[in-house]
């Protein structure tokens, strides 16, 4: 169900609309990344101009030449179809947050029970942006989200625009998969 | 069977009496005898969050721990040992039960030099409490206060900024009368109490045991404290299973005054649990491990500048 399947290593990101995974996978993708946005006709949902209607693809080749692939996903429901195809296979997940949209906690919730299935090595972490905004609830109300689903998984405050927040996430989802792979209890 | 006695304290009249009748029910289901005591000979002290600041602190420098009772509308503080007024008989029990785990996995008891932890002991008292109204404060060497209250810390920018860098050595917190500046900034308690415990002594902080096992039951957000790679190696590693201080610096490969003010700073932020005092997290979903995986990782972990 997971881990290196014909050579792939994905990296999935996913969120609801505007928590910023194409610009995530912009920060960190070498190349230009594939994105797939259309004009945004949805403007009560969130204001921005454009948003992802198929997935963005991102990839960073490493020493050897093998490739991670970064995948991101469509965050409007309507494209739900889009996050398993996207999230079999994952090595891990990424969950970008927006504190400061309404009903941040209970996407995270929304997003958490649609890509759990997916994650092994418990390879799942939560990256939240605007934490600083008034009022947006802090990270420790999504970390406490996940202690009482009994979820151990890091939360942290970035915003995506910076790359170094985004490597940041990346690092920290590898460690776990090294972390599980090494000392982990066997199934 | 270890007999072991208990002294509350600051208990509303109602909370105090059925932790009394509990305490009958409880005799031969706990793993310890339980005893009532005067707070002086007690081995373990059972406590209103609500209660006076001075008998916190006092009680913190023992190093014994503190079952913590809350009131319906607090919110859950960063202590290992809490529970919620109106608890059950089998809470009671659990929470008994965990603290006789620990007390039984600690008997040498090795305690570090208590010297130069004076900040972090009375913060450890004090954390439990650190949302109450009242102001405590303390100095640095350069005299700059450091006031703590209200669920936060607050000194002037420059000092805050030093605290951050780990370059901060702090006397003990005592009650003050006064308040900050109104203008001063503010960090938050639990974030405080992270970078007071990574810039704490290089041995095993006096309130953790060379013999107990410990594990994170959340992670730190490292977006707001800053992060090096080694502190999320550890991290990811206590959360995948609890460690002995010992076996984590051995498993990690990373120096022991590393890992000890990495066990000081989650503890002190409420993040440590010693293995058995809570339900082990749920273990997310396995998959099996694909031929490829290892030299995958190894590959992306050099890319990220992690150690191979
Ligand atoms: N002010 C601020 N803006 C941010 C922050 N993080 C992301 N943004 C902005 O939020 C927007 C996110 O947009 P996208 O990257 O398209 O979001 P998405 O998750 O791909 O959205 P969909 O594809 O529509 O699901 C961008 O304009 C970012 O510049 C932050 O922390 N602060
Ligand atoms: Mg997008």
């Amino acid at each position: 169900m997971s881990g290196v399947e014909a050579g792939e290593f994905k990296i999935v990101f996913t969120g609801p609309m505007g928590a910023g995974k194409t610009t995530a996978i912009a920060a960190i993708s070498e190349g230009e990344p594939v994105r797939t946005e259309v004009e945004n006709t949805d403007r009560v949902a969130h204001a921005k101009e454009s948003t992802t209607v198929g997935f963005d693809f991102g990839r960073i080749t490493l020493a050897d030449g093998s490739v991670v692939r970064l995948y991101g996903t469509p965050g409007q429901v309507r494209y739900r179809f889009m996050w398993d195809i996207l999230g079999r296979g994952a090595a891990g997940v990424i969950v970008l947050l927006d504190a400061s949209a309404p009903g941040a906690l209970v996407q995270l919730d929304v997003f958490v029970d649609a890509f759990i299935p997916h994650v092994a090595h418990g390879a799942l972490v939560v990256g939240v942006g605007r934490t600083d905004v008034p009022n947006a609830p802090s990270t420790d109300a999504f970390a406490a989200r996940l202690d009482a689903r009994g979820i151990v998984a890091p939360v942290l405050s970035v915003d995506v625009r910076r790359q170094g927040d985004v490597m940041m996430l990346v690092r920290t989802l590898v460690c776990i998969l090294g972390s599980h792979t090494a000392h982990g209890v066997p199934a | 069977m270890q007999t072991l006695k208990i002294c509350d304290v600051g208990l509303q009249p109602d909370t105090s009496h059925a932790f009394h009748s509990m305490l009958k029910i409880v005799a031969g289901r706990s793993k310890a005898a339980w005893q009532v005591a005067g707070i002086e000979h007690a081995d373990v002290l059972f406590a209103s969050s609500e209660g006076d600041g001075s008998t916190f602190a006092a009680w913190g420098a023992t190093g014994k721990p503190v079952v913590l009772v809350i009131d319906d509308r607090s919110s859950w503080p960063p202590a290992p040992f809490v529970l919620r007024h109106p608890f059950r008989v089998m809470q009671l029990l659990s929470v008994l039960d965990d603290v006789a785990d620990l007390l039984a996995a600690s008997p040498g008891r090795e305690r570090g030099d208590p010297s130069r932890w004076s900040a972090a002991e009375s913060l450890r008292a004090l954390m439990p409490q650190s949302g109450n109204a009242a102001w405590h404060v303390t100095r640095t060497p350069l005299g700059e206060e450091v006031w703590l209250g209200h669920g936060l810390v607050r000194a002037a920018a420059r000092t805050i900024a030093r605290l951050r860098a780990g370059e901060l050595e702090l006397a003990a917190f005592h009650p003050t009368g006064t308040s900050p500046p109104a203008d001063a900034p503010a960090i938050a308690a639990c974030d405080f109490a992270w970078y007071v415990g990574l810039s704490g002594p290089a041995r095993l902080a006096p309130w953790l045991f060379a013999d107990v096992a410990y594990r994170l039951r959340r992670w730190p957000d490292f977006g707001r404290l800053g992060v090096n790679t080694g502190m999320l190696e550890l991290c990811a590693m206590s959360t995948v299973r609890a460690w002995t201080p010992a076996a984590l610096v051995e498993a990690s490969g990373q120096p022991a005054a590393d890992v000890h003010r990495f066990l000081a700073a989650a503890s002190l932020a409420g993040l440590l649990v010693a293995n058995g005092s809570e339900q082990a997290p749920a273990l997310l979903a396995r998959g099996r491990v694909q031929s490829g995986w290892d030299r995958f990782l190894g590959g992306l972990r050099r890319h990220l500048g992690l150690a191979a």
